[in-house]
Formats: structure tokens, C-alpha cells, sequence
């Protein structure tokens, strides 16, 4: 799962990635409201983290753009005022749940995995494949009703194709949610960590469409 | 009180009554005056004639005795009594009009110049002023008891000096007089009466501004307008001008001590947020109980304590910064839609039933951003404790309006309910919130001259009463 943390405390924003990696998130940070914009604008992201009181322009102003450009994304605003106001106008611009300064991570962790869980069209917590559950409340994979011990880049690749199971889901939207922005990715590391959840789930759940990308099914083993 | 504030119209009025009597009065009065010197011209010409006549007619008889041939006695110099008389008189004799006959001729007081008489200036008819002089007028009684309006010529006669002198009755001048005073006294009161009514008119219709000023300035207090119009009479145009640029200096400071406020919370709550989450974090937990011993759970709660305690406090300070006449008005059918939306798509996941009933055209008298916070706070916390059904209704409730938020849930028992709305105290800790929620909006909706009450819903559930004031001139 892919966020852009649109923050301009630069403490916040730096405990914040660290926290939301820790839980699996690839995270790609902006400082200010047009480097959000833009990245919402144009970035892969399953949701978007916007604190409302940006310097440059303010998170209200970035959601409405991000919104008249079309942009889909789940979106969590952080106010740090009280002002219910404030979460009002969010609202009306487009924002789908709210968390007030100061937060605890974990309630962030799980309004955050609850939206992408829902802007994905899953109406209930766990999501079945086969063999195959994955409770996106909490974040954990179950193979057989055995807990299944993942990698974090295992993780990140599984849950992608997961939410999105019975679908083509494209090698470039994998890489893009896997790696963060500016990590140097070699082309083969995606295979590798194809290669090894296959042997961990079992081969004939992961298809390789030619040319296109990768589908999970629940078909055979 | 003092007359000079007692009231501007009652100024005026004064002024005006003072100032229309003073000029009906002096009016009057010259009025009369030329009147009187008109009537007293006329007869005076008849009388002055009479002398002319009399005086040259005047010869000696055989007996070298003064006589006036022919006689000039015609009417109304004939009848006795009638006050019309005439005389002529010098040391050697003297001739008499038929009508002093009886009586003979009256003892005149002698010739003084009269100064006011040629300041005026009398007109010379006949020419024959020159000639003989002027008649002097002399006010003196004949013997019959006639007030007598006498002319006076002292002429030569021979060797000697006549006085000719003709009279008129005083009702000769006072008759016609009070004839034209009557109507003038009448023409002039109705003139009064008229004056005054077009003036008391006038200073309503001078005033009308200024009330119209009243009505729009109660208009700003209710919060139906936001400045004065400019649109105003140039006396009050300045007033209206300093009276706006008050309003727009309140209402930059009341924006400026938000303003100071919502940047000082801002600027608490980052580092507090900073804070909790270096708590968080894996290493600095171990860090924390490793090295200090310390309870990593007990410093979190300590770390929540402070953040909720600013968010009591900055409320309180935010909401004592609107101190003075308050004059928001807030649409509240729009406000109340506005919130129930954010928390139906907040907790779209459980499928809650927002039922909502707000009369239309309803507006309370409070601040959107206030509204927001007690409507806000109350709804947040009915839709976390709801089961399946949040109902929320305002109604007209006489000077205030009367919002029910009522959810399904477990509800609140009587006893506890004290304890729900002290601040910072929770009933149950296991549901996140900050448990301020419930005390900030009663004291915002107290600190509006409103309330909010807590009991036990018809569902089982908690239902919050809150009572704000009603914005009158929208709810037509």
C-alpha cells in the first residue's frame, strides 16, 4: 500500500513515514502544498495522508485540485485545530475521514488500511482469495487459517494483488507501489519477490500475464 | 433631563414654534402699523382738504370779524355730535363748522413740531402745502366728550394768524382699522397653524434617517447585514462611515484573537503530536522503561491529559475572545446537513441511519465555527455510541431554537450523567475520543446564552438537548 504523507512538520512527517513503513506503507512524504498537489496529481497512491494547515498552499486547496483532476484516492485530512469547521470544508472538498492532532498511529494505521480496503470495493474487513485471507483491518495474511509470515516488499506485493484479486494489475503500478519514490529499483527484483511468495502460497495462485502485469486467482495450486 | 438631550425632534420643534410665533407676531404688528397709517392717511386727506377749503374761504366780514363764505358746512361737518368738526380761529374772532355750533370752538393745545411726522413724510395732495404749510395732526377731545382726531394749520390771515384745524372721530380710524385687524388677526393665526403643521412634518421627515439608521444598525446586531449602507443623508453620512469602520475594526480583532488562538493550538499540538509518536516509536519505548523505568503507557495517558487540557482551555479562551453583542446568524438546516454528511461518510462502514427533521428557515445566533464545534462534538459523540440510528431534530423553541441529538446506544445512566459533562472525564475509555467533547459544547451553547442537557432517549440511548439563541429576523 502506497501513501503520499503530505506534511509540513518536518518531526511529524519524518516519526510519521517511519511509523507507517514500520506497518508495511511505502510512503512518499511532500513538505508543502504544491509538491503535494503535484504528486497526487500524478503518483500511483492508494491514499493520501493531507495535513490541512500547509505553507504554500493549504491541504483544502490541494484536495479540491486533486479532486477536479479526477484523482479517486482515498483521502484521511489531519487537522490540528479543533475546528469542526475545518473538518466540515474538508469533507465538502472531497476528504473521506478525518483525525485530529494528536493522534495515535495505530488509529491512523487502521482509518488508513480501512479507506484503501474500502476504495478498493471490499465491504468486509477480510478479504478471501482461495486459500488465501487477508484481513485488511489488521494487516495480516493467512494461508489455510495459518498465519502467513511475510517481508515487508512481500507484503506490500501481496496486499496490492490482493485488494485488487481477479485483476490484471500492471508490473509499473506494482513497482510504483511497492518502491518509494526515489529508490533506485532493479528491474529483476519484482520477479524475485513474485518468485518467492509463490513458493510460499503456493504456485498457480499468482499468474503472469505476458507483457501486462500479474493476477492473483483463487484458482488451483 | 436635560432639555438639550432629551430628544433631537423636540429641539427642532421648539426652535421652530419659538421662531414661526416671534415672526407671526412682528408680522402682525407692522402689519398693523401700516394699516393704521393708511386708515389715518386717508382721513387725514379729508381732513387736510377740508382745510384747504375752509382756509380759502376765509375772508373778513363788514365788521372786520373772521368768516368762511360760503359756509362748508355740508355733511358730515353738519351734525352735532358726530365728531366731524372744524374751526377757525384767530385773536379777533372765529368761525366754527355746524356741527361744533353748540359747543363753539375747542381750546387746542398749541402747535409742536412733529418730527415723526415729517420723518414719515405726508403726501402733499394739493400742492398747497407748500404754499400755507403743513396741517399738524393734534390728538384732543371737543367739549361733547368726542375723542377727536384733529389737523392744525396755522395760516396767514391778514395781519393776524389763523388756526385752522379739522377732526375726525377716533371710530372714523378705529372702525375701518378693526375691520381689516379682525381678518388679518384670522389670515395670520391660520398661517400659524399651517407653519406649524409643515414643520412638524418637516422635522419627521428631517429625522426619518436617522431612524431608518436605527433600524439598520439592530439589522448588524442581528447579524442580517454586515456594515451600514453607505446610501445616507450627508449630516450622517461621517457617523455612518466612523460606525462602519468600528464594526470593521471589531471584527478584524475578534479574526485576530481566533487567529492568535488557533495558531497557539497549532503550535502546541504539533509538538505535543511529535511527542506522542517519539513515545511510540519501538526503540525509544525500550529506551524510556530500559534506562528510566518508567511506565511507557502511564507517560502516553500523561501526554493525552495535556493535549486534552489545551483543547479544553483553548477553547474556553477562543470562545471569551467573542465577548461583546454578539450578531452571527447561522442557517441551521444547512449547517446540520453539513455535519450529518461528514459523519455519515466517516462512519459510512457501520451503515448508521441518520434521521433528520430541522424547520426550514431556521437560523440560530451563533458563530458557523461555534455551531460547528457543539453540533460537531454532540453529533461525533452520538455516532460513536450509536447502534444503528442517529435522530436529529431542531425546532422553534419560542427565543431559542431547540436541537435534539439522540442516538440508539447504550445510553448514559442518570447518576453518571454529572460526571459526562466534567471535563476531561470519560465513561468509557475503551471508545477513542477525548471525552471533551460533551463539556466544551455545553459551555459554548451556556456562553451563547443557551444550554445543553443530557437524558435518557426514548431508544435507551443518550439524547443531548441543546438550546442556542434564535436568530429572529431570518425566521420569518
Amino acid at each position: 500500500m502506497k501513501v503520499l504523507l503530505v506534511e509540513d512538520d518536518p518531526s511529524i512527517a519524518g516519526q510519521l513515514a517511519e511509523a507507517l513503513r514500520s506497518e508495511n506503507f511505502v510512503v512518499d512524504v511532500a513538505r508543502n502544498g504544491e509538491d503535494g498537489q503535484y504528486l497526487g496529481e500524478t503518483g500511483a497512491y492508494d491514499i493520501a495522508v493531507l495535513d490541512l494547515g500547509l505553507p504554500k498552499i493549504d491541504g483544502k486547496s490541494v484536495l479540491r485540485a486533486w479532486r477536479t483532476a479526477g484523482r479517486p484516492l482515498p483521502v484521511l485530512i489531519l487537522t490540528a485545530r479543533d475546528g469542526w469547521s475545518e473538518k466540515v470544508d474538508g469533507f465538502k472538498a472531497g476528504a473521506d475521514d478525518y483525525l485530529t492532532k494528536p493522534f495515535r498511529t495505530e488509529e491512523l494505521v487502521m482509518r488508513m488500511r480501512a479507506l484503501v480496503r474500502r476504495a478498493a470495493g471490499h465491504a468486509q474487513t477480510k478479504v478471501v482469495c482461495g486459500p488465501l485471507t487477508f484481513d485488511a483491518q489488521i494487516g495480516t495474511f493467512e494461508l489455510d487459517g495459518l498465519p502467513l509470515k511475510l517481508t515487508a516488499l512481500e507484503w506490500r506485493v501481496l496486499s496490492s494483488l490482493m485488494l485488487r484479486k481477479e485483476v490484471v494489475v500492471t508490473r509499473l503500478d506494482l513497482l510504483e507501489r511497492v518502491y518509494e519514490g526515489d529508490v533506485e529499483v532493479d528491474s529483476n527484483s519484482l520477479e524475485v519477490i513474485i518468485a518467492r511468495l509463490r513458493r510460499k502460497i503456493g504456485h498457480g495462485h499468482i499468474e503472469t500475464v505476458r507483457g501486462l502485469g500479474y493476477r492473483l486467482t483463487s484458482g488451483g495450486r | 433631563m436635560n432639555p438639550a438631550t432629551r430628544s433631537l425632534a423636540a429641539r427642532l420643534r421648539l426652535a421652530a414654534v419659538f421662531a414661526t410665533v416671534a415672526a407671526l407676531l412682528l408680522a402682525g404688528i407692522f402689519i398693523a402699523i401700516i394699516l393704521q397709517r393708511f386708515v389715518v392717511g386717508q382721513i387725514d386727506q379729508r381732513l387736510d382738504a377740508q382745510i384747504y377749503a375752509v382756509a380759502s374761504a376765509l375772508q373778513r366780514d363788514g365788521s372786520g370779524k373772521p368768516s368762511v363764505t360760503p359756509a362748508l358746512s355740508g355733511p358730515p361737518y353738519d351734525r352735532p355730535r358726530s365728531g366731524w368738526v372744524w374751526q377757525v380761529t384767530t385773536p379777533s374772532g372765529h368761525v366754527v363748522s355746524a356741527s361744533l355750533a353748540a359747543t363753539g370752538p375747542v381750546e387746542l393745545p398749541s402747535l409742536r413740531p412733529n418730527r415723526l411726522d415729517s420723518l414719515l413724510g405726508i403726501r402733499d395732495w394739493f400742492g398747497l402745502l407748500k404754499a400755507l404749510g403743513r396741517p399738524k395732526p393734534i390728538e384732543a377731545p371737543i367739549g361733547d366728550g368726542n375723542a377727536v382726531h384733529w389737523r392744525v394749520l396755522e395760516a396767514p390771515f391778514g395781519s393776524e394768524t389763523a388756526t385752522v384745524a379739522a377732526g375726525a372721530p377716533y371710530q372714523a380710524i378705529s372702525g375701518p382699522l378693526r375691520e381689516a385687524l379682525v381678518p388679518l388677526g384670522l389670515a395670520l393665526l391660520t398661517l400659524g397653524v399651517l407653519l406649524f403643521g409643515a414643520l412638524f412634518a418637516q422635522v419627521r421627515l428631517g429625522l426619518r434617517p436617522l431612524a431608518n439608521l436605527q433600524a439598520q444598525l439592530s439589522d448588524i446586531r442581528t447579524g442580517k447585514r454586515e456594515t451600514l449602507p453607505l446610501s445616507q443623508p450627508s449630516e450622517i453620512r461621517p457617523l455612518v462611515d466612523e460606525v462602519n469602520s468600528l464594526l470593521a475594526e471589531n471584527a478584524e480583532g475578534l479574526a485576530r484573537a481566533r487567529r492568535h488562538v488557533a495558531n497557539l493550538a497549532h503550535g502546541l499540538k504539533t509538538p505535543l503530536a511529535a511527542l506522542s509518536l517519539t513515545l511510540e516509536s519501538r526503540t525509544a519505548r525500550t529506551d524510556i522503561a530500559g534506562i528510566m523505568g518508567v511506565n511507557v503507557e502511564q507517560m502516553r495517558d500523561q501526554l493525552d491529559l495535556m493535549e486534552r487540557l489545551i483543547r479544553h482551555h483553548l477553547a474556553r479562551a477562543r470562545v471569551a475572545a467573542l465577548a461583546g453583542p454578539v450578531r452571527a446568524s447561522t442557517d441551521l438546516h444547512e449547517r446540520l446537513s453539513d455535519l450529518k454528511g461528514m459523519m455519515a461518510n466517516v462512519h459510512r462502514e457501520r451503515g448508521l441511519r441518520f434521521e433528520m427533521s430541522v424547520a426550514p428557515q431556521l437560523a440560530v445566533a451563533v458563530e458557523t465555527q461555534d455551531l460547528d464545534e457543539i453540533v460537531g462534538n454532540v453529533l461525533d459523540n452520538a455516532c460513536k455510541w450509536a447502534a444503528s440510528r442517529v435522530v436529529i431534530q431542531a425546532t422553534d423553541d419560542d427565543a431559542l431554537v431547540a436541537i435534539v441529538i439522540e442516538d440508539d446506544g447504550p445510553g448514559i445512566a442518570e447518576n453518571e450523567m454529572p460526571e459526562a459533562m466534567r471535563p476531561g472525564r470519560r465513561i468509557d475509555e475503551a471508545t477513542p475520543g477525548h471525552g471533551f467533547g460533551l463539556p466544551i459544547a455545553r459551555e459554548l451553547a451556556e456562553l451563547y446564552g443557551g444550554n445543553l442537557d443530557l437524558s435518557r432517549g426514548d431508544a435507551g440511548g443518550l439524547r443531548v438537548v441543546i438550546r442556542l439563541p434564535k436568530n429572529r429576523s431570518l425566521a420569518a
